[in-house]
């Protein structure tokens, strides 16, 4: 059975840059040093060009909201302890589109967003979608994705380690 | 885009012995139990003997670890073709394509094609939390949903950008649901209301209970054979008369609001010689209504943005509907048996230009239009086929 205390933390192999860049809070995305081209979900290929020379590079953190649901009915514990849950699809304003926990109050078709990349309280890096002008958020989401007393000390983390929970 | 000017014909290829196993909510039986139970029914269904399968296509989610290949030994076949499809609800009209080439060559002269999966308790699951890398590490994680969770956001864009209602929405689950009452089969088959549809308990909005397909075990079938043997052997039988497929179509599309069928459908309609209006009926891939819409509007019935407007106006009822539509009921109605959902238009279609005395049966039928979709990888499903098939003469 799932964790109710712990959201998913299996990744693959392809997360592990964005583990890394969890550190400075800021998204982060594979860029092709050969074409040039931004992607996500992160590959060890340029889908545009097939270049295996790709560098983890932070990025803007604006994005657009494109739609949104909450989650009734989960296949994890964690999840349906604290349904509704809130998850937005973002396109960000550096080009890839990303699915990204929702935490704005009033969310809006096209409207601006910011992203956030942040260990939740498994210690596995998530994206997180937040409000601008002022927009406060849901209530409790933020406690109940990072642990109180979670550290930054990952440095013996690896994708895919349930360390925090 | 331009659609290719010449379609290679499926000339002289036959589609008989349409089958089901029927569909159960849980299941202790292994996959490889429901694909053989088809493989045995569509044989005593045709007459034709087990060793004379030289061909053998399938699609399974729970078959792994064992594969095809595990199957000819399990199933005491020797097959000189063998193909195993990972396009989910592609995979039937895909795996029609490439039989229909096998027998077109004569690298088999009878290939069973069936989609079949188990459903154990925990299993869906299962499924979903490993579906594919880039839904573990970018999907699942935000709030694990699995596919629902994606098409909660595809639809509400959808009804934002379109307008359509969820009342539109139930239009199409609730003429499903009307077709399934005369499906044995099918594991909801009493009448769904409008008010039953819109007051179910949410998924993930705006998806409730009634947009989203059951998950249960079960199988379908058929086999693909060439024209002169069905004759030989007194089958009624399908033909083909087009097909197409198109994958990861529109990727840069920030939400999927159209498949790949847009890509290839003038070329399947003008190598058929045939067009939407000329359709008897449609069995479109229902894993929710939204993508019953799209397809729609990707098949040509209607322009894009168009399917609410065109869910009001038309009537899918098997029976008198002006566009018969999943007369068995479709996936939302009778379950998804995992990649059975992949074969059950399929099937039903077949079933409806073969078969004598159907209790849902569409009155004269003689072309239909199957369309798959399927394999939600990230944030859409990538792969889409389709094909249009007409009773063949005796």
């Amino acid at each position: 059975m799932s964790d109710p205390h712990c959201p998913p933390q299996r990744r693959t192999p392809l997360w592990a840059g964005m583990n890394d860049a969890a550190r400075n809070g800021r998204p982060a995305l594979p860029r092709c040093r050969g074409c040039g081209a931004l992607h996500y979900p992160p590959r060890e290929l340029c889908p545009a060009c097939l270049s295996g020379n790709l560098a983890w590079e932070a990025v803007p953190d604006g994005g657009t909201l494109l739609s949104w649901t909450r989650i009734h009915a989960s296949n994890e514990a964690f999840f349906n302890e604290h349904a509704p849950w809130p998850v937005g699809l973002v396109q960000l304003d550096a080009g890839p589109t990303v699915i990204a926990h929702l935490d704005v109050a009033e969310p809006v078709h096209g409207g601006a967003v910011k992203l956030r990349l942040l260990r939740d309280r498994g210690g596995a890096a998530v994206l997180l979608a937040t409000g601008v002008d002022g927009d406060a958020g849901r209530a409790g989401l933020m406690p109940l994705l990072q642990a109180g007393g979670a550290t930054d000390d990952d440095s013996n983390s690896d994708a895919g380690d349930a360390d925090g929970c | 885009m331009t659609a290719p000017s010449t379609v290679s014909g499926y000339d002289g290829v036959a589609l008989v012995a349409p089958f089901t196993v029927p569909y159960q909510r849980f299941s202790d039986h292994g996959a490889p139990w429901f694909i053989g139970q088809a493989l045995s029914g569509m044989l005593a269904a045709s007459g034709v003997a087990k060793s004379a399968v030289d061909g053998l296509a399938v699609a399974s989610f729970t078959l792994a670890p064992d594969t095809a290949a595990s199957l000819t030994e399990y199933f005491g076949l020797e097959p000189r073709w063998l193909e195993q499809l990972p396009y989910g609800g592609a995979s039937g009209t895909i795996a029609l394509r490439r039989a229909a080439r096998a027998v077109q060559c004569g690298d088999a002269e009878i290939v069973a094609c069936i989609g079949g999966d188990t459903n154990r308790k925990g299993g869906f699951r299962e499924l979903v939390s490993n579906f594919s890398s880039f839904s573990t590490d970018a999907v699942y994680p935000y709030g694990a949903a699995g596919p629902n969770g994606v098409f909660a956001m595809m639809t509400r864009h959808y009804m934002i950008e379109t307008g359509a209602t969820r009342e539109d929405f139930g239009r199409i689950c609730i003429a499903q649901r009307r077709n399934a009452a005369a499906n044995p089969h099918a594991l909801l088959r009493d009448p769904l209301t409008l008010d039953a549809y819109l007051d179910a308990r949410p998924v993930a909005d705006p998806l409730h209970l009634f947009d989203c397909v059951m998950p249960c075990a079960g199988a379908d079938g058929f086999l693909v054979m060439s024209i002169d043997r069905a004759r030989s052997l007194n089958l009624p039988y399908a033909r083909i008369l087009a097909g197409g497929e198109r994958h990861n179509a529109f990727a840069a599309d920030p939400v999927q609001v159209r498949g790949g069928w847009t890509a290839y459908r003038d070329g399947m309609y003008r190598a058929a010689g045939v067009g939407p209006t000329d359709m008897d009926m449609l069995q479109a891939y229902d894993d929710y209504p939204v993508v019953v819409m799209m397809q729609l509007e990707g098949l040509g019935f209607c322009a894009p943005g168009e399917a609410p407007q065109f869910v009001r106006e038309r009537n899918f009822i098997c029976d008198g509907g002006d566009l018969p539509m999943n007369t068995s009921g479709g996936q939302l109605s009778a379950g998804q048996a995992g990649a059975a959902g992949g074969f059950i238009g399929m099937v039903e279609a077949i079933r409806q230009l073969c078969g004598v005395g159907l209790p849902n049966a569409v009155p004269g039928a003689r072309t239909a239009l199957v369309s798959g979709y399927g394999m939600v990888n990230y944030d859409r499903c990538l792969c889409t086929a389709a094909a249009i098939i007409e009773k063949g003469d005796a």
